[in-house]
């Protein structure tokens, strides 16, 4: 069974356990922003990404 | 059990595996892709080291990576809402690197290798420190870390005792000597993860004397050194921190001037503040070394980080700390964490007793005498062959003394940025006008440049004034000495204006045909003693194959190779038309 | 051929044009709501997230870091 965790996973975990929670704002916005970059990236779905933004 | 490790994305990215706490195979990724420093993911590295032992990735029992990628972006986001909004720049420049490949480490290693298994994750300056103690000849040894950043952390200290490494104290970023040293480098007009050597070799040519260098205490301005080493900065000379340039307006101000142009002409003054930077970085090494030897009392020292390639400080160690004895990894900047984390994941996370040290740095690719003839036959490459070894030896000799310039291609690729041996080029060192002559040929260096002596390690003292015994990291190059003064006059082009040499010893069990030669141009000249320097064309790695070794020496001007058993001559064959010069970038 | 061909890569220039000017802009944002507000009221409530200070009071800048042993659990994190 894999052990290391998801990206999303190892975030909320790396929040609770060092109790950065100062981070938590730009963390959550990063993480919106990076799934619309990364699926931006992708030919295929760019068309309706950058139409919505 | 096979353990891979890779380091990358923030320069020189390497892989290193370990086959049963044996350090088999390590290298460099700009050596494949010939970019130098290159960052990106070391996927040629990870090959050569699988190909190396006939294993595909299915056979890796871990892999483990050098950093904690959380904690650095944890650090690099702090950054950004300590200095709001002044880092907006950096920001939009730096996100989309994290977004895309910085914070997905996982996703890249399972995908690139197509690694199945689970990757095990090693704080930066663990690894670092791992790299250079649990490699080390020592049982017990006092542990000191120095580097531009890594997660958090720029210097660390501890105590390394058989499998296990306690990291006891650390100073945090912004706040770092490595990156001071890269602060000044820049301001010199020099760039910046790649020219602080070159800082370092000019820094003789100014005042090294604290008391009469005025750029000293100007220095000694920005920095605040406690007793015990360590040290903070006045961060408003720094603009590292939140832009893309390192020293501020008031840096500049200080030291009299804007920042120097790249390939400006070196003043005195720019010599005085290259000395005086030298002088702050051997003041603080020395403050923290003596507290390191105090809280430890321990008298071995094992040293690894960027500043740790600060030969001319190491040299002087010995001599103006309690330390008795020092080692340092050959490759003891961030290529180096690579064999690092293996090494920590081995013997200090599962528990397996120390089987390893390493004696010398010819970790990389490595060509067989049948690889090599096939290469010269497939590409109608003009070439002699040598009957015997020490018929080699005696005509290399001869080349060498007669003021030839030899490409020297031998073993296993060195593992760090230095020459060793394996992908070296040599020249007569006893020859008034060998820089010019290599500079002209190859090199094409800065004029204030030294080139580098190699002399076999029984005769090391005789040349220079070494610390005896002489230490295992001038194996590396990474001691720099001064040479007896009464030699000065005969190996002028290896002697530094200082009068020091940052010589390389060889041990006769680390590379028989390299010590042989230089033994047999003894004999010939009088001085076993060569000139080495790295098998490149300026701005480009060393050479890693035969048909890079090959197109370096068409492209320049070296005149032959000296490659296994064979001898290549540039006259006696069809010279391209590469031009080395046209791709010099640094 | 050759015109549909340039054609495309033209088209792929576009594409990646337009990636990184909305990229820029969605980070330009991100910049300011998620970085600039929470720094704004970090200020405020004199949160600092760096060491920014030197002190004549103080004997040592060292701080305490004590990695003594990593379990293979620990190892396994990326934080």
């Amino acid at each position: 069974m894999a052990k290391n965790k998801s990206l999303l996973g190892e975030l909320w975990d790396f929040l609770r356990v060092r109790k950065a929670w100062w981070l938590t704002p730009i963390i959550i916005i990063l993480v919106l922003v990076g799934v619309l970059i990364i699926f931006g990236q992708s030919s295929a779905v760019s068309p309706f990404i950058y139409a919505l933004v | 059990m096979y353990m891979l490790s890779v380091s990358c994305y923030y320069h020189d990215s390497s892989a290193a595996l370990l086959k049963d706490g044996v350090i088999v195979a390590a290298a460099e990724e700009e050596r494949f892709t010939r970019k130098k420093h290159d960052t990106s993911f070391p996927i040629n590295a990870a090959k050569y080291c699988l190909e190396s032992q006939n294993i595909t990735i299915n056979e890796i029992d871990y892999m483990g990576f050098y950093e904690k990628p959380l904690l650095k972006f944890e650090r690099m986001l702090s950054q950004h809402l300590q200095m709001f909004p002044f880092s907006l720049k950096t920001f939009l420049s730096s996100m989309p690197s994290w977004i895309n490949e910085k914070l997905r480490v996982l996703r890249a290693i399972r995908k690139k290798l197509k690694y199945k298994g689970d990757v095990l994750f090693i704080e930066h300056h663990l690894a670092h420190a791992a790299s250079t103690f649990l490699v080390s000849p020592f049982e017990k040894a006092a542990i000191l870390t120095v580097d531009g950043v890594g997660e958090w952390t720029t210097t660390t200290y501890g105590l390394g005792e058989g499998n296990k490494i306690n990291l006891m104290k650390e100073i945090k970023f912004p706040h770092s000597l490595g990156l001071l040293y890269s602060t000044i480098t820049a301001y010199l007009g020099f760039s910046v993860n790649n020219s602080e050597y070159k800082v370092m070799g000019l820094a003789p040519y100014g005042d090294m004397n604290r008391k009469t260098n005025s750029y000293y205490k100007k220095l000694r301005r920005v920095i605040d050194i406690k007793e015990d080493g360590s040290y903070r900065f006045d961060l408003s000379y720094f603009k590292f921190h939140y832009a893309d340039r390192m020293p501020s307006k008031k840096m500049c101000v200080l030291l009299g001037g804007p920042i120097v142009k790249r390939d400006s002409e070196m003043t005195m003054k720019h010599k005085n503040i290259a000395a005086s930077l030298q002088l702050v970085t051997e003041e603080i090494l020395f403050k923290i070394l003596h507290h390191l030897h105090k809280v430890t009392n321990c008298d071995n020292l094992v040293m690894a980080g960027g500043v740790a390639l600060n030969s001319v400080a190491n040299g002087k160690i010995l001599r103006n700390t309690p330390f008795k004895k020092i080692w340092i990894q050959p490759n003891a900047s961030d290529g180096g964490t690579s064999i690092g984390t293996t090494s920590y994941i081995y013997n200090s996370v599962l528990g397996h007793k120390r089987n390893y040290a390493l004696k010398d740095a010819y970790l990389g690719p490595s060509f067989s005498t049948k690889e090599i003839k096939t290469f010269l036959v497939k590409n109608k490459i003009k070439y002699s062959e040598f009957k015997s070894e020490s018929d080699m030896i005696k005509k290399v000799a001869k080349l060498i003394y007669d003021n030839h310039v030899v490409g020297w291609f031998m073993k296993g690729m060195e593992w760090g940025p230095r020459a060793l041996g394996a992908r070296s080029i040599l020249a007569n060192p006893c020859n008034p006008k060998a820089k010019e002559l290599l500079n002209s040929k190859v090199k094409h260096r800065e004029k204030f440049r030294p080139f580098a002596p190699v002399v076999c390690d029984d005769d090391a003292l005789t040349y220079f004034d070494c610390d005896n015994p002489v230490p295992e990291p001038t194996d590396f190059m990474l001691m720099v000495y001064p040479v007896w003064k009464k030699w000065h006059k005969v190996i002028p082009s290896v002697t530094h204006v200082d009068g020091s040499g940052r010589l390389q010893t060889i041990r006769r069990h680390q590379n028989k045909a390299y010590y042989d030669l230089i033994k047999e141009f003894g004999k010939l000249s009088g001085t076993p003693i060569l000139i080495n320097t790295s098998f490149n064309i300026r701005g480009e790695p060393i050479v890693c194959t035969p048909f890079d070794a090959y197109k370096c020496m068409m492209g320049t001007g070296i005149d032959c190779i000296v490659m296994d058993k064979f001898m290549i001559w540039r006259k006696d064959n069809p010279q391209d038309i590469w031009d080395s010069e046209q791709y010099a970038k640094d | 051929m050759r015109f549909f061909k340039g054609f495309k890569e033209g088209m792929t220039c576009f594409g990646d044009l337009i990636a990184i000017i909305v990229n820029t802009v969605l980070l330009f944002i991100a910049y300011f709501i998620g970085v600039g507000i929470t720094s704004i009221v970090a200020k405020i409530v004199g949160k600092n997230f760096l060491e920014m200070k030197t002190s004549a009071k103080v004997k040592t800048y060292w701080s305490d870091l004590n990695i003594k042993k990593r379990s293979l659990e620990e190892c396994y994190r990326q934080f």
